[in-house]
């Protein structure tokens, strides 16, 4: 049996809200760690991990190793009925081929029941290696979200490019280019609005503006984001979720080579 | 010098052998079909064909069949050397796939062939050696199973120029044997195909591999995937007595075909043939049900052996049937049941059906008015006749004469009875007033009858026409009835007998009987005349009365027929003057000759009118007479006296009368000249535009007219003749020199080069502009994929992108080849490319391979509908070319905007960089010629010399 109780359950809700545009079924694996899902997108373009772990459950209560495949879609419609102050329980019978999602109103005077079909989905749990990157930012989501829905209206490709200086974005299309450059600045009074740089060499890549912006979707669930970048690897874009576990997404960078090669052939 | 005759000698064998060989063996496929075809007649079971480096270094096959017996080592090679058949007449009979004896013997000409074969009595096996000729030159024993193993190696070797091909086209040569392979490995039940290819680090792939099952479903499902055997469905038609076709075919709707036309296979008793009429009626009927791909055809026909020839080619892939007309017939009618898209067509000619009932309901009608209005018009009772004339009074000209003569009627009715008996003059007058009548009414007679004429020449007339000329045919039959009533009231005899008839010449009949009534009583009234006289004289005894009364009947029957002679030259006369009307009216040449015979028309009434007037004067006579016994009497007896008598009064009433006509006729003439001179106007004016237009009209594609009247394919078809002869007769550079003249309905521009005028679609035009400059900007990304993806291929289409690797890369696609994975995973997709919010994936790269199986040869089909493409070398999705037409079409120039005399020049001159003006990326029309203002001017010219 599966019983899990989040009294903060609007995290669920944000959690839901960012990757249902990416991932359309996808597999919740649970097990006495926590609640984790591993899902590429339907291009195989880019992947989304997300991990919660249990400890930051109120109540966590796992038999035994559990996998159920579900829609996000119509996951995140059963959520969008529970309010952003109600506490959710999810909740599961051993082979059973539905799912429960229960909302509570703070003041328990309204209890809302909601049951779901599982699916069978065949995916194959992905192993993602842990990587040393070249150069980790770490800047505000907000911030970070800004910038790629500015550039997205110049370009399709953003050019991350990290130095000591900073970090600076670039872009370009059939109306001109654009820039964006963000030195680093750790001596602000608040820890959340610092921009923060480490790196080891200068990394210099190129991503679809596409999918950064389908990743900044999940701003509104923490107040910094983590970029983490290495030649010749996929970028990590990591979102803390409170202190109970994160989402990240991985994308490929775009090949620079023969650019001029691939126009269509009209 | 004297050339010296060459002596005829035949040809050596080594030399026949090699120029024979050459046919039987043509390629790759053929060679290898050949063996195959011996392995399956020896009853084989499973069926190995090894290739090296694509068949170019060494092909064999090996199969487990009954093996050779040492008895025919010697022969096997051999030409014309054959096991299957003794006699001619075999070939009506056999039932095996080889049958000419002259592969094997091919084979060694033209490559090194090499033999293992072992039968079930005999412990080991024999290698056999064969030198170019087929003689057996080498013998060994070797380990074996049961069975035969034929192995070439170097085909073509010794033929230069043939070698040299088959090195180059060796790709394309392993296709087209991987494709036989297939059909082989459909129809053949129970026996187990494999085909490998080993390339050179004896790196080897399975090409082809199936089990052997007995059931044509099964074989279907391993050889073409699961995939395509959901979108088939099986066919089991009976063709005739002893003729049966099954199989598979593919089923209705979207997807379930193929953009290819590759995946046909026929057989006739399982043996795989060519059928191009069969292909061709399948791909026909399913293009009802799936319009835009081609069917799957898996169809075996099972027939008598005698009734086809199979000995057609070498290759016996060519087949002749003796009733093929029939087993078509039959098999279009069975497929036309399994595609439900022919009861659609069905029900389309049911449609067609009430429109053409209406069309016979409608000629019913207008043959019914006929004789309703025949039964109408035909009695002689005056009050009858004047109601139906004012019923039908509907405002024509002619109907409004036919009620003046109503109004003459009842007037000549009232003098006549007022003075019944008065005096000649008196009587002369009233009856003047009756043959003007007449005259007028046999001119209305003939201009009917000449529009009578037009309307039968001019066949296109619509429904509404044809009721009009129903009415036009009612003013003969009132005015017949006229005549009638005038000659009956004349005599007062109570009837006259005459038919009606609505044809022209009936009519000229009719006209002709009433002129011989009117004559019969012009000698009878001067008969009267003459007994007139001879009453104030004398009175005779009344006994005689009896015999005076039958011999005035003898005497008026004897005149009658007297004035019968007399009348037939006047109806020939007749009748060729109105023959001579009917051409004028029909065919006008030109304006001159038509006002020449237009001339010559109004004279012939005039002179009809002088033969009218002589008739007159009997008339007059007869009306003041009263005829009495007395009077005939003394006819016998005074016969000198009555021209005496008679002349007098012939002059006197002849003079009165002629001054009163020429008035009237004047009037009535001028009217006449008016109306002909103006009809002749009007059609020299439409005949002339005619001409002219046909004479100096370049653009007859590619007008606003032909393109209004078109349909369905018929508008596909009309698109592409007007973009045909724009590109013949206009020039791109033509757009610069166009002028403005303005723009029209705040969606397009009219626009004048030299003395054309053109239309131009502002949104269209500018489409195109937008699209040919994106096509030519964008670029298209390319993103990794975080894990590559397997796409599963055929094996032609694994060829296909091996061979076209570098056309895919470079529309932003990437391909990884992995040698070792099994046929159909060999490829995987690393890269794909994407624009803005449009990402490309596995359904666009195999629709990029099928585009490239097109190039290479393949039968042809329109990935794109009927819009050309504008390079004959862009191969790129479907889907890229829509996105780049939608942005196009997003971003240009809407319909309803208001433009400056800039921007319109500017959308010209944008039109003469375009490498394909004629359509926008959607196939719209871009511009149209208008009309041709020579045209006008020539006109206008003609308007004023009228």
């Amino acid at each position: 049996m599966l019983e899990l109780r989040l009294v903060q359950g609007s995290l669920l809700k944000k959690v839901l809200e960012s990757i249902k545009e990416l991932v359309n079924d996808a597999n919740f694996d649970c097990s006495s760690t926590g609640f984790s899902l591993q899902a590429m997108d339907s291009s195989h373009v880019a992947l989304v991990a997300l991990l919660l772990r249990s400890e930051g459950f109120e109540h966590y209560r796992c038999d035994r190793n559990t996998s159920m495949g579900m829609n996000l879609n119509n996951m995140a419609k059963m959520l969008k009925c529970a309010g952003n102050d109600d506490i959710i329980t999810i909740k599961a019978d051993d082979g059973s081929d539905t799912v429960t999602f229960m909302f509570e109103s703070p003041t328990q005077d309204k209890i809302s029941d909601f049951e779901m079909k599982l699916m069978d989905i065949d995916s194959e749990h992905l192993g993602i290696p842990e990587a040393e990157y070249h150069a980790i930012v770490k800047m505000p989501s907000s911030e970070f979200a800004r910038i790629c829905k500015d550039l997205s209206s110049i370009g399709d490709t953003v050019v991350i490019s990290i130095t000591k200086e900073g970090v600076k974005f670039s872009t370009k299309g059939d109306i001109g280019t654009a820039n964006i450059v963000c030195r680093q600045n750790t001596s602000v009074d608040k820890p959340e609005e610092a921009t923060v740089i480490e790196m080891n060499e200068p990394v210099s890549l190129t991503f679809a503006l596409r999918y950064m912006n389908s990743f900044t979707k999940a701003t509104p669930l923490s107040n910094t984001v983590t970029i983490s970048l290495s030649n010749e690897l996929p970028v990590v874009v990591e979102y803390k979720i409170a202190e109970m576990g994160y989402v990240r997404f991985y994308l490929a960078p775009k090949i620079e080579e023969d650019e001029e090669d691939t126009k269509p052939q009209v | 010098m004297v050339v010296e005759a060459q002596i005829i000698k035949p040809i050596g064998k080594g030399i026949v052998h090699r120029i024979c060989a050459g046919q039987v063996i043509l390629d790759l496929s053929s060679a290898v079909k050949e063996l195959v075809e011996n392995s399956l007649d020896a009853g084989a079971t499973s069926i190995e064909i090894s290739l090296k480096d694509f068949g170019e270094q060494w092909f064999q096959v090996i199969d487990n069949g009954c093996g050779i017996s040492p008895n025919n080592f010697k022969v096997l090679a051999l030409k014309h050397h054959t096991s299957k058949l003794s006699e001619f007449h075999d070939l009506q009979s056999l039932t095996t796939f080889g049958f000419r004896g002259e592969a094997l013997s091919s084979l060694c000409a033209l490559g090194n062939l090499t033999v293992e074969t072992r039968t079930a009595s005999e412990p080991v096996a024999t290698h056999l050696t064969f030198d170019n000729s087929g003689v057996l030159v080498a013998e060994r024993k070797t380990a074996r199973q049961i069975g035969t193993t034929v192995m070439v190696k170097k085909l073509f070797s010794n033929l230069p120029v043939r070698s040299k091909e088959f090195s180059r086209n060796i790709r394309r040569e392993y296709g087209k044997l991987v494709s036989l392979l297939n059909a082989y490995a459909l129809i053949a039940k129970g026996v187990r195909f494999v085909c490998t290819n080993t390339t050179g680090k004896n790196v080897r792939s399975v090409v082809l591999k199936t089990q052997g099952s007995g059931s044509l479903k099964d074989n279907v499902i391993t050889v073409l995937g699961m995939n395509t055997f959901s979108c088939l469905e099986p066919v089991t038609l009976s063709i005739s007595d002893s003729c049966k076709v099954e199989g598979f075919l593919s089923k209705s709707g979207q997807g379930n075909g193929r953009n290819l036309g590759d995946r046909q296979y026929f057989f006739v008793n399982g043996r795989p043939v060519d059928m191009p009429k069969v292909s061709k009626l399948v791909n026909e009927l399913y293009k009802g049900a799936n319009s835009k791909q081609y069917p799957i055809a898996i169809l075996n026909f099972t027939v008598p052996t005698r009734v086809y020839d199979v000995n057609v080619t070498p290759d016996k892939r060519k087949i002749f049937f003796s009733e093929e007309n029939a087993i078509l017939q039959a098999l279009r009618e069975g497929l036309q049941q399994i595609y439900s898209a022919s009861n659609v067509c069905y029900s389309v000619n049911e449609v067609m059906l009430p429109a053409e009932k209406e069309e016979c309901v409608e000629l019913c009608s207008s043959h019914g008015k006929s004789p309703i209005v025949r039964k109408l018009y035909s009695p002689n009772a005056s009050c009858p006749q004047k109601e139906q004339c004012s019923e039908s009074n509907n405002g024509s000209v002619s109907l409004d004469e036919i009620d003046t003569e109503c109004n003459n009627d009842t007037i000549s009715q009232d003098e006549h009875e007022e003075k019944h008996i008065t005096d000649s003059k008196n009587a002369s007058e009233s009856i003047n007033e009756y043959r003007y009548t007449h005259i007028d009414e046999g001119l209305i007679c003939e201009n009917d009858g000449s529009l009578m004429n037009q309307e039968f020449t001019l066949r296109a007339h619509s429904a509404s026409k044809d009721d009009d000329s129903g009415s036009r045919s009612a003013c003969p039959s009132s005015i017949i009835p006229d005549q009638a009533t005038l000659v009956s009231r004349t005599v007062e005899s109570g009837s006259t007998s005459s038919k009606y008839s609505f044809n022209h010449s009936r009519h000229v009949q009719s006209t002709l009987n009433n002129f011989v009534s009117v004559n019969k009583r012009n000698r009878d009234s001067v008969i009267r005349a003459l007994s007139e006289v001879p009453v104030l004289r004398n009175q005779a005894p009344h006994c005689q009365l009896k015999t005076a009364n039958t011999e005035t009947q003898d005497l008026i029957t004897r005149s009658s027929l007297c004035f019968d002679q007399s009348d037939e030259p006047a109806r020939a006369s007749e009748i060729e003057s109105l023959k001579q009307l009917n051409p004028d009216n029909v065919f006008y040449k030109n304006e001159n000759a038509v006002s020449f015979k237009g001339d010559s028309s109004v004279r012939e009434p005039k002179s009809n009118m002088e033969l009218d007037l002589k008739n007159n004067t009997p008339l007059g006579d007869t009306a003041s007479i009263t005829p009495s016994s007395i009077d005939m009497i003394t006819t016998d007896v005074l016969a000198s006296d009555p021209p005496l008598h008679s002349s007098p009064v012939w002059l006197n009433s002849c003079k009165s009368s002629s001054n009163k006509i020429c008035s009237n006729m004047q009037f009535s003439f001028q009217e006449l000249k008016k109306r002909r001179e103006k009809r002749l106007s009007l059609l020299q004016s439409s005949k002339f535009g005619c001409g002219k237009a046909k004479v100096k009209s370049h653009y007859s594609a590619a007008t606003l007219e032909i393109l209004q009247s078109e349909i369905g394919e018929q508008k596909e078809r009309a698109l592409a003749a007007a973009a045909t002869e724009l590109e013949r007769f206009f020039k791109k550079e033509d757009f610069s020199r166009m002028k403005v003249i303005g723009q029209f309905n705040l969606g397009f521009i009219i626009c004048k080069l030299d003395q054309d005028l053109f239309i131009v679609d502002q949104h269209a035009a500018d489409e195109k502009y937008n699209f040919e400059r994106l096509s030519q900007s964008t670029i298209l990304n390319q993103q990794p994929l975080l894990r590559p993806i397997k796409l599963e291929l055929s094996p032609e289409e694994e060829i296909v992108a091996s061979m076209h690797m570098d056309i895919i890369r470079k529309n932003g696609f990437t391909l990884e080849e992995d040698p070792n994975a099994p046929p159909g995973c060999r490829f995987k997709l690393k890269s794909v490319p994407f624009s803005k919010n449009t990402m490309f994936g596995i359904e666009d790269v195999k629709e990029l391979i099928s585009i490239l199986s097109d190039g290479d040869g393949h039968v042809e089909c329109s990935i794109v509908g009927s819009y050309k493409l504008d390079t004959s070398d862009s191969v790129c999705p479907s889907r890229v070319r829509a996105m780049l037409a939608s942005r196009a079409c997003r971003s240009s120039i809407m319909v309803g905007d208001a433009l400056g005399r800039n921007e319109m020049q500017k959308i010209l001159e944008h039109m003469a960089e375009l490498k394909s003006p004629w359509n926008c990326p959607h196939g719209r029309p871009t511009m149209r010629h208008l009309v041709d203002l020579t045209k006008i001017h020539k006109s206008y010219e003609l308007t004023m010399q009228m």
